[in-house]
């Protein structure tokens, strides 16, 4: 189920009455009914899902309490062995439904070239929808209780809804068992003001989604799907309504989930923090799809050594992370790249020892950056939106001609392309998000800040719903599915 | 009773602005259709008007009525007024009819020609449905009924994003498309020459769904219960797209349910079949001379039946 669907629309009103009017503080049956609607909202897209995410739940709270079984007895080994089993499962799991083609014909290629002919078999497969969300969370949960971050839990309710808790199960934030766990494991009190700062999240979210990627979608759609034939200026359209629209797309996904799971009294983790304000690419790495990098930087860098190695290693293990990464997003060379791309990108950084140059919040006692990190600002931004061609581009030679004809300066030769007057609503419309943003920038989300004057916030809701509903009705017959449920 | 708070604002706040959006959407004009042939929609309500106390022959058809019929040899021959309400397929049936329902009066002819297609979208029509009626007749609103306005309701954006595209169009517009070849019947009268035609697809569904079949049996019933008689004739259609095998089959079970189902047309779908050069643009719209031997056998066939 869409979030920006009207199937959503009705489901979302009555879970939140059934959930708050009949079960308020039945906490196991709380669970128990989150656990049902989020596989009726899962297995809205194809119900021979719910058996993989149900396999994957499963193996993961086994586990857990295996693996707290055989530590307290003093054998680590096994211990080590079911955490190992586990990840091995799960990834097993990933890799074929996700990579397995891929590296067959990749295999298959490469083999060719060397004059070796063998036939890989590849299977005719769907992609579950977000296996890659779910698969890291329910690894997550098995490697901390491995390493004692937390104790299993035998709450098996309290379990499978950390699991499957429907607003963020398939594009994220990709939740720890630390934090999201023990909130099904108490009771949970209706809390207006948190809801209401829900609405308001959701409401940003929507707009996000709605107004901005989907918008920016048919632009970027024209300069891409003909990237041959368009002109420079076209291109540079097309790529920059691409670096809105995946951030409008992705980043709204995460508000609203982030806003819908506060209806129901359980709080996410942040998962984006105005990304394109980054000072710099360690900034933006800090600000942009928050909980996989955590997830990378926990238990991937971290055990590799981090920081703490030698410059050599540190450079091995940023690559890693970033090759994972790449690959975390799809079965294609061109995410690989993109990975890379980023890798060398953060690798003067860490050469000169900047890579923690900008943490925390920004311009926090002025209204306005300095004209050096406005600079800072733009560069890292062109950097970004350049690595968002490679990762939009379905194959590498597409993004290398792309760029190469974005950088030729030509001039549009046939009728298709995009017209920077035809587009200066939705480039407007951009900028008044990212003023909004701006002013948010250190709040806890992009529309924390609540405009005093009744009229004037009323004015606000006003706008935003109306462009909402108006963009949506819009583009009722595109394709509007987010773009991150792929991964 | 926070909670409560909470829901009945939410609500409103939503409620609000979509209902007012709504409404701004759907009777939002179009500039290009303003200055087009569905003009005629108008047009066609403002002669049936002049003329509802006089007995007339209306012509309720698609594009292929207006594209399609030569209105002076049916008012000549049949001695009888000619308002050609022809506009667009997507429009839908039943608002072709219900626009100028209450001008029907006993002793009225009507001809109904809808081009083939299946299912709601020739019924309820689409996105053309909405340009029409905001930019031309807004009180046929008034028309729409509940599940007319359910089924047109995803197309108001559709609509909207359509006269977004035409806001600053504003040149002179000419050809057969524009207002200004509209005659005084409703006929599309501008000279036109075959162009390519491509019919190589099956493009249309012999299969009419339950829905369909029982608004043609209102139809059937509502004018013979009023006195009114109905000439119900198949549209003119181009003869490769018919020699394809499949739209053949199509027709021939097509005409077997309607008949079945007490709706039949009033002369063979292969009598309306022409010679592709005959055809202007689609396979379904006449050249000028098309339209004129078309007429001719239409001539025939509401004289057959009266």
């Amino acid at each position: 189920m869409l979030f920006n669907s009207l199937e959503f629309l009705i489901f979302l009103p009555l879970v939140f009455l059934f959930y708050w009017y009949v079960l308020d503080k039945r906490l196991r049956l709380q669970n128990l009914f989150v656990i049902i609607v989020s596989y009726i909202f899962y297995g809205w897209w194809d119900w021979r899902f719910l058996f993989l995410i149900i396999f994957t739940t499963g193996c993961s709270y086994f586990s857990g309490l295996a693996i707290k079984h055989y530590q307290n007895q003093g054998l680590n080994n096994i211990a080590k062995i079911c955490s190992t089993g586990n990840v091995i499962i799960n990834l097993a799991i990933l890799g074929i439904f996700k990579y397995y083609n891929f590296f067959a014909e990749s295999m298959q290629t490469l083999l060719q070239s060397l004059n070796f002919h063998l036939d890989y078999p590849t299977l005719n497969v769907i992609l579950p929808v977000g296996i890659s969300f779910y698969t890291f969370q329910a690894l997550s949960y098995s490697i901390d209780v491995y390493w004692n971050k937390i104790n299993p839990t035998k709450d098996a309710l309290a379990f499978f809804a950390f699991v499957c808790f429907f607003p963020q199960l398939v594009a994220g934030p990709i939740e720890r068992a630390t934090n999201l766990l023990p909130q099904f494991q108490r009771n949970r009190t209706f809390d207006y003001s948190v809801a209401v700062d829900g609405c308001r999240q959701m409401l940003w979210g929507f707009f996000k989604k709605v107004v901005i990627a989907d918008n920016c979608a048919r632009y970027a759609n024209i300069a891409f799907g003909n990237y041959n034939e368009v002109g420079s200026m076209s291109l540079l359209l097309g790529a920059f309504f691409f670096t809105f629209q995946i951030y409008g797309d992705f980043s709204g996904y995460s508000s609203i989930a982030i806003g819908c799971a506060k209806l129901f009294g359980i709080k996410l983790q942040p998962n984006f923090r105005v990304p394109y304000f980054s000072r710099d690419i360690a900034e933006f790495w800090k600000r942009w799809h928050i909980s996989l990098n955590k997830w990378f930087v926990d238990y991937v860098y971290i055990p590799l050594g981090g920081s703490r190695v030698s410059k050599i290693k540190v450079i091995r293990n940023i690559f890693t992370i970033f090759l994972l990464s790449g690959l975390w997003h799809g079965a294609n060379w061109t995410y690989v790249v993109w990975g890379l791309y980023h890798a060398c990108l953060f690798l003067p950084l860490i050469l000169l020892n900047k890579n923690h140059k900008y943490s925390g919040g920004f311009c926090e006692d002025k209204n306005f950056p300095s004209l050096h990190e406005a600079f800072n600002m733009l560069g890292t931004f062109l950097l970004v939106m350049i690595g968002w061609i490679i990762f939009r581009a379905t194959s590498l030679t597409q993004a290398l001609e792309y760029i190469t004809k974005l950088c030729s300066f030509e001039k549009r030769t046939g009728e298709i392309g995009i017209a920077f007057v035809d587009s200066l609503w939705l480039i407007g419309i951009i900028m008044v998000a990212l003023l909004f943003e701006w002013w948010n920038r250190n709040a806890d989300h992009e529309f924390k800040r609540i405009i005093p004057k009744p009229l004037v916030r009323n004015l606000v809701y006003f706008i935003l719903i109306a462009s909402i509903y108006v963009s949506y009705m819009m583009t009722i017959e595109d394709d509007t599915t987010f773009i991150y449920f792929q991964f | 009773m926070q909670m409560r708070r909470l829901i009945i604002k939410t609500f409103i706040t939503i409620l609000v602005p979509v209902v007012v959006f709504t409404f701004v959407m759907a009777f939002w004009t179009d500039n290009l259709s303003k200055l087009s042939h569905e003009k005629n929609v108008l047009l066609a309500y403002e002669r049936l008007d002049s003329l509802k106390d006089v007995n007339k022959i209306v012509v309720i058809s698609g594009s292929n009525g207006g594209f399609g019929i030569e209105s002076q040899i049916l008012a000549d021959s049949l001695k009888m007024p000619v308002v050609n309400t022809s506009t667009h397929a997507g429009i839908g049936i039943r608002m072709q009819f219900e626009i100028y329902k209450d001008f029907l009066k006993r002793g009225d002819i009507v001809i109904f020609c809808p081009e083939y297609g299946s299912g709601n979208l020739r019924l309820y029509g689409e996105s053309t449905l909405l340009r029409v009626l905001s930019t031309h007749l807004p009180k046929a609103y008034l028309k729409m009924n509940f599940r007319q306005w359910c089924y047109s309701f995803k197309y108001i954006g559709i609509h909207f994003l359509d006269a977004m595209d035409h806001l600053h169009f504003h040149r002179p517009y000419e050809g057969p498309y524009s207002s200004s070849s509209i005659n005084r019947y409703g006929d599309v009268e501008y000279p036109r020459e075959h162009m390519d035609i491509k019919t190589n697809d099956v493009f249309f569904s012999a299969t009419m769904d339950e829905e369909t079949t029982a608004f043609y049996q209102y139809l059937h019933e509502y004018l013979r219960g009023n006195g009114i008689t109905l000439i119900h004739l198949p549209p003119a259609l181009i003869e490769s797209a018919y020699l394809n095998d499949g739209n053949k089959k199509n027709l021939d079970s097509l005409e077997g349910y309607m008949k079945e189902n007490n709706i039949p047309f009033q002369a063979a779908p292969s009598r309306y079949v022409f010679p592709d050069t005959l055809f202007f643009d689609t396979p379904y719209h006449l050249t000028m001379y098309g339209a004129h031997l078309r007429t001719l056998k239409m001539v025939e066939d509401v004289k057959r039946v009266l």
